[in-house]
């Protein structure tokens, strides 16, 4: 086994999951996130930006956020029209409460989507997966202090943006 | 310690629910494993240490590619040049950013930084060089530009001597908290530090505290900074935080202080803005903003009074606000419906009003922040907007030219008037495996305009 493949499979052994549950919060498709994660692996395989990466697992986790987001851009008006949710004939308050529910992700995804790359993954990393601020620091190469700050702004100005929306969406109504 | 106050969580707690069984993910990651172990016949790209070939296959592939860069720069440039007249000044320079660093898809990441230095001999000394920080005001550096890498070290380029000229040491650049004086010789630090860019020499400056702790989390207090024109004035966006509730916030505004010395000269209200938008006139002696009931006003730059308000009310929060140089009109334009405001500035008689559904017709399918400037000569405003960009004759009131364009941040007139620089995104059709794919990529497009048309001069992605 060549010493790539090894490395490779040695990361996914290790945040395989992880990664996963990322994509699936990203792209809210169990499916899909299967198909990016193999394209994932398959592009840093053949990746030189990945083979001279001083921080493999860096490299790792934002090329999976960049790929799940290229992914729901892709597939945003598409999905407009033909949601699996829009086909749903159960009518029940449970259903309506997962619509609901999806929904408000799916805005939420739309916000994070527009953000700056950097401020997009922060978001993803400490919220999606939970991250803490300590590891994040070393990820992003700055301090706990300072993340906390910026992902204060970062959310003020989400906020805003989902505000705004929200009321577009009611005066249509 | 406490992370986050209870808000902040709550926008994600949904997310908490959506995550798939170990078994699936374990499904995946087999998946996984059974497509790398297949790909085993075939070369990967391997950071052998026992690889002896490798630095000298490297230094050619860095070659060929700075060739193959340098080749088409010149190419651009030379087309360039032969499309504009003899008054313009230099290119327009392009450096992508957000936040002062590179941001720039994976592969190609490398390549932009590897076209930095090959850029230099082709700007003359007075170029314009920009470098795009993701929204809010341009950095406009004069001769010099700065930029990070992804290590966070903060590099100066003296742009008149080609050559990079050191790394600022022990400075961790982060985020959007930095603004340069307009003359680009200085760097207004985390609202602390003002840096020599020619020397690297430290002066402080007291804007008070940019962050603070309540119940065991930081919150940013400073949000933003905007130079006058002529540099003496400096405007930063205040958030004061409720001490006892954490996440909530008592109130915003805008203060202004006197630079370099940091007196605070004045201390306004800010409407509803999560950004700093607002425009120094020309003189730097007042300052277009918005109020919190959706008017826009002007005031005192040094006083804060409010020197007049202008009618109507925007029918929704202000998105872009601009002066003209010479001091003759304002602009602004709202979220929704997107509708474009000209008014007289020394009355404060609306001349114009520019519907969105206008912009519309042309292309636009969104408003962008702060992509809106009035030329030099005060004649035409540019007014980027998502998808397309749009030259509004003042007098007229009327669009003059429009382009489809991608997702502009910036926008920057050329000192004659007929080039503009937009500074943005732009989503591009790639083929990928026979199928295709849209990739979004950081932008600078140059163009020349006149009445009826708007020409792309050169475009530069990263």
């Amino acid at each position: 086994m060549d010493e790539a493949t090894a490395r490779l499979l040695d990361l996914l052994d290790e945040f395989g999951r992880r990664l996963h549950v990322v994509l699936v919060k990203i792209t809210l498709r169990e499916e899909v996130a299967e198909e990016l994660l193999q394209e994932l692996f398959l592009k840093l395989r053949a990746s030189s930006g990945f083979a001279n990466a001083s921080h493999p697992e860096r490299y790792l986790f934002r090329t999976a956020i960049h790929l799940a987001f290229d992914w729901r851009k892709r597939h945003a008006r598409e999905a407009a029209h033909t949601s699996p949710l829009e086909n749903q004939a159960d009518a029940s308050p449970a259903a309506s409460h997962e619509i609901e529910q999806r929904e408000d992700l799916e805005r939420v995804l739309q916000a994070v989507e527009h953000l700056p790359p950097d401020d997009r993954d922060l978001i993803v990393m400490r919220f999606l997966q939970g991250t803490s601020y300590e590891d994040l620091a070393s990820h992003f190469d700055t301090t706990p202090h300072r993340l906390r700050a910026t992902c204060s702004r970062i959310i003020a100005g989400l906020r805003e943006q989902l505000a705004a929306s929200e009321r577009k969406a009611e005066g249509e109504a | 310690m406490m992370d986050e106050n209870v808000e902040e969580l709550a926008l994600f707690e949904s997310f908490r629910d959506v995550a798939p069984s170990e078994e699936s993910s374990q499904r995946a990651i087999e998946k996984v494993r059974n497509a790398l172990m297949k790909t085993l016949q075939e070369p990967a790209i391997l950071p052998s240490a026992s690889d002896k070939a490798r630095p000298l296959r490297r230094w050619i592939g860095v070659a060929s590619v700075a060739v193959a860069v340098l080749a088409a720069v010149i190419v651009v440039f030379l087309q360039a040049r032969k499309n504009m007249s003899p008054k313009t000044e230099p290119p327009f320079v392009l450096i992508d950013g957000n936040g002062g660093s590179m941001h720039v898809p994976d592969s190609s990441q490398s390549m932009a930084y590897k076209a930095i230095p090959f850029l230099h001999p082709l700007i003359a000394d007075n170029a314009t060089v920009m470098v795009a920080n993701g929204g809010d005001a341009p950095l406009a550096l004069g001769s010099r530009v700065t930029t990070t890498d992804n290590d966070g070290k903060l590099h100066v380029w003296n742009w008149s001597q080609g050559k990079m000229s050191r790394i600022l040491p022990g400075i961790e650049y982060w985020g959007t908290d930095s603004a340069i004086t307009p003359d680009g010789r200085k760097l207004l630090f985390q609202y602390k530090q003002i840096i020599d860019l020619a020397n690297g020499n430290i002066k402080l400056i007291d804007l008070g505290e940019p962050t603070i702790e309540i119940g065991g989390a930081t919150y940013g207090r400073l949000g933003g900074m905007r130079f006058s024109p002529e540099g003496s004035r400096l405007a930063v966006m205040v958030t004061e935080m409720n001490r006892n509730t954490p996440g909530r916030i008592e109130r915003e505004s805008m203060r202004v202080f006197e630079f370099p010395s940091g007196k605070v000269l004045a201390d306004m209200p800010l409407g509803e803005s999560y950004e700093l938008r607002i425009a120094f006139s020309g003189d730097g002696k007042a300052i277009a903003m918005g109020s919190a009931d959706q008017e826009v006003t002007l005031c005192e730059t040094d006083t804060g009074k409010v020197l007049r308000t202008f009618a109507p009310k925007l029918a929704s929060q202000l998105i872009s606000i601009a002066v003209s140089p010479d001091g003759k009109y304002v602009a602004a334009s709202d979220r929704e419906p997107g509708d474009l405001y000209i008014w007289e500035m020394a009355e404060g008689k609306l001349l114009h009003t520019i519907k969105g559904e206008e912009f519309a017709k042309g292309g636009a399918t969104g408003h962008a922040h702060g992509a809106l400037r009035f030329s030099p000569d005060g004649r035409f405003l540019a007014d980027g907007r998502w998808n397309a960009t749009f030259v509004i004759d003042v007098a007229k009131g009327s669009i003059e030219a429009a382009a489809k364009d991608g997702f502009p941040s910036q926008v920057q007139w050329s000192a004659d008037g007929t080039t503009i620089m937009i500074i943005g995104s732009v989503v591009i059709h790639e083929p990928v495996d026979g199928r295709g794919k849209d990739n979004s990529y950081p932008s600078v497009r140059h163009w020349k305009w006149r009445p009826g048309l708007l020409q792309t001069l050169s475009e530069y992605f990263f």
